[in-house]
């Protein structure tokens, strides 16, 4: 029995090495240079381009895919996703980019801003932008990576949404009024990491004060401050509060539908928050569930960042690789994103579809490659930077550009 | 009947060889895969660029590794050794911004690793629990002032503002560093008392105790050892960006384990324990991290791979019933 145990073990550990090599092996497929495409008009660079993504699923990440796909094979580049640190570490993030680093990588986008710096210190000349991030870091007055702004090879980036917590807590107070609530909470992200979520939770509360100096019926804010989530769901106990049980709707100022909503939908169910609070919320979970609740059911507001906002990062560096970069661009810039507002069923039907953001089918893309071409220098040499601010602002990434 | 003796000599050797085979051969598979295999692909596994980022890969894994083999040598886990570096890493960050030399936060930093290896090695004995237990509190401690640290300072990540880090990024110093730290842990653990102390009582507690072995102050000088280990790790942890974040070290007594296993360190402790194990582990962990890209390999498939690799030491190196628990 013992040896036929060690006859077993060892074809187990044959078998598996042998796996292993043919794994690694079966990654050989032919040079990857970066090569230069000769057209008949002109000569065009190629190359890898590195996704430093901040998740590795869901429907954001399939898009991201599926995007990178048409756009790279367009392009002529190839491109890999890398896994950037869960919660930003500098060091984290900079070891992803190294250990994926071949010599054929020409440009990063990248999904978060810690260790920029460094990053591109390291690797002069790689070019970088970032998409789904305002990159405080980089933009803020003594942030740690403020060098970066001013390296020629930082391309700029899309914020997911509002830069500024005022104009999100403004949004939110609107839809306050304007959904006729009368008692709320907020709860929120740590303002160490999320440092706008505290700004916007202040305006929430001011805007609404202002509102109730004339209001008939005035709305209450519950509790001084906002509720902090430390990166988990928010806990059971918070509607033990008497002031939570009757609440008319909660404000979550951070992915709310994984952070707030199964509390929530507990708490009703066990008959301890009233069965008619509501969710006024950012981001968007890709389950069935959630979706068929969004304007129906607990989520009423979703406040979504449009993922096809990757297109700026793209565009950004293709032009630079290109030796193309906007005449008028002259230093990089954080950008607001456009918001994907959902707050209807009606809206949340069109996005399901319509739009690629939960199915990832390119050809439902609002920035397809016809109408991409005209931001791009290599096919539209008159194409501005100007332009290409004004397109990422537009209805191309609001819901509007979903409606049928 | 002579030959049933060499047969059995020979069974010995092989079995206490297994383990050191197995990781000395994943190593060198690694190392003659990468060496044939990244240049068709037009790169090189030792191009100076490549070494410099396996060093970066290597080093602080490398330096906690040797410093956590005194404690796995008593058959312990502490499994607070991240939150330590994150720890670490913050307060030099922190002091050195306020004094504008890195000298005061590191010596700051080995006090602090006294007090924590004198709680970690001395309350499991005298308290009579099982020594993970006091590691499992200091981690929910340390990750607790680590979250008021960066609340507090109102951000996630900080970074040294007047001092020059760059050195910290010299392959060259790294590699000295290590040596030296291995060459110490050499002769700690093999030629005085504590190391041989160390691995009787991993061995055999009880065994050990009435040979007049002190369980608290082995235990003790052990966390301590390894707790200056630490320390220097975050020196180049922290040196790596100039920075320090909240996150800063989580998972790292993961890799830790995974280093030892991967080096063939038996996970039970005892006479088997040996430092080269830590080297050749994260040597290979990181050889994996840095090679299979250059391969071709999505980054998602690493991880597979590497548990792969794992998952085939494992097998080989899991011989007997004792190596199959994990420590106390």
């Amino acid at each position: 029995m013992r040896v036929w145990n060690k006859v077993t073990k060892r074809i187990a550990a044959a078998v598996l090495v042998s796996s292993v090599a043919a794994t690694a092996l079966m990654g050989c497929g032919g040079s990857e240079a970066p090569k230069e495409t000769n057209n008949a008009e002109e000569t065009t660079k190629g190359g890898k381009i590195l996704l430093m993504a901040n998740s590795s699923s869901g429907p954001m990440y399939d898009f991201n895919l599926a995007y990178m796909d048409m756009w790279t094979e367009e392009l002529g580049y190839t491109y890999e996703v890398i896994y950037g640190d869960a919660a930003n570490d500098p060091a984290g993030n900079l070891n992803a980019v190294k250990n994926a680093m071949t010599s054929d990588v020409v440009g990063l986008i990248t999904m978060q801003d810690g260790g920029i710096t460094d990053i591109m210190a390291e690797y002069p000349e790689l070019y970088v932008a970032g998409v789904g991030s305002d990159m405080a870091s980089v933009y803020s007055e003594g942030g740690a990576s403020a060098a970066a702004a001013e390296n020629d090879h930082f391309l700029g980036t899309v914020a997911p949404g509002y830069v500024d917590g005022i104009e999100v807590g403004k949004m939110f107070a609107k839809a306050i009024e304007d959904a006729g609530y009368k008692k709320i909470a907020v709860c929120m992200s740590p303002a160490f990491a999320y440092p706008q979520y505290a700004i916007a939770d202040q305006t929430i509360r001011a805007e609404i004060e202002a509102y109730n100096e004339t209001a008939e019926e005035p709305i209450e804010v519950v509790d001084d401050e906002a509720t902090v989530l430390m990166f988990k769901p928010l806990d059971d106990t918070f509607f033990n509060e008497p002031d939570h049980k009757d609440l008319d709707a909660i404000v979550g100022l951070c992915g709310g539908q994984m952070f707030v909503y199964p509390t929530l939908t507990n708490a009703i169910g066990n008959g301890t928050a009233n069965p008619d609070t509501k969710l006024l919320t950012l981001g968007l979970e890709g389950a069935d569930d959630l979706v068929a609740d969004v304007g129906t059911g607990i989520v009423q507001q979703l406040y979504v960042p449009n993922f096809e906002e990757i297109f700026f990062p793209i565009v950004m560096i293709d032009n630079a690789i290109q030796g193309k970069q906007y005449s008028d661009f002259t230093k990089s810039e954080v950008l607001d994103g456009v918001y994907v507002s959902i707050t209807s069923d009606e809206i949340m039907t069109n996005i399901e579809e319509n739009s690629p953001l939960l199915s990832a089918d390119m050809s439902k893309t609002s920035v397809s490659i016809e109408v991409g071409k005209e931001y791009l220098t290599r096919y539209n040499p008159d194409a501005t930077y100007a332009d290409l601010k004004e397109f990422m602002a537009s209805d191309a990434f609001s819901e509007k550009a979903y409606e049928k | 009947m002579e030959m049933k003796s060499n047969a059995a000599k020979g069974k010995k050797l092989h079995s206490k060889n297994a383990a050191m085979i197995a990781s000395y051969g994943g190593l060198i598979f690694c190392i003659v895969l990468f060496t044939i295999v990244t240049p068709l692909k037009g790169e090189s596994i030792w191009s100076p660029t490549k070494l410099a980022t396996l060093m970066s890969d290597v080093i602080v894994t490398a330096l906690m590794s040797v410093g956590a083999v005194f404690i796995y040598a008593l058959g312990n886990l502490d499994i607070s050794i991240g939150k330590q570096i994150g720890l670490y890493a913050a307060v030099m960050v922190t002091v050195g911004n306020l004094t504008g030399s890195l000298i005061p936060g590191i010596l700051l930093c080995i006090a602090l690793s006294m007090v924590i290896a004198v709680i970690n090695g001395a309350s499991g004995p005298l308290l009579n629990i099982i020594p993970i237990i006091p590691s499992v509190v200091v981690m929910q401690v340390l990750s607790g002032i680590i979250t008021v640290i960066f609340a507090t300072l109102g951000t996630r990540s900080i970074t040294l503002k007047t001092i020059d880090y760059s050195i910290f990024k010299s392959p060259v110093l790294m590699l000295v560093v290590l040596v030296i730290e291995v060459a110490v842990a050499v002769f700690l653990f093999n030629y005085t008392a504590i190391g041989k102390q160390a691995r009787m009582l991993g061995a055999n507690k009880v065994s050990a105790s009435q040979s007049g072995v002190s369980t608290v102050k082995v235990r003790v000088l052990c966390y301590i050892i390894a707790g200056i280990c630490f320390v220097v790790a975050a020196i180049f942890q922290m040196g790596y960006t100039g920075s320090a974040s909240d996150s800063t070290g989580t998972g790292f007594e993961m890799n830790i384990m995974v280093a030892l296993i991967l080096g063939g360190m038996p996970i039970s402790g005892g006479m088997r324990s040996r430092i080269s194990a830590a080297v050749v582990g994260a040597f290979t962990f990181s050889l994996l991290d840095v090679g299979l890209p250059m391969v071709g390999l999505p980054t998602r498939m690493t991880f597979i791979v590497k548990a792969i690799v794992f998952l085939v030491v494992v097998l080989i190196t899991s011989r007997s019933k004792k190596s199959n628990v994990l420590p106390k």
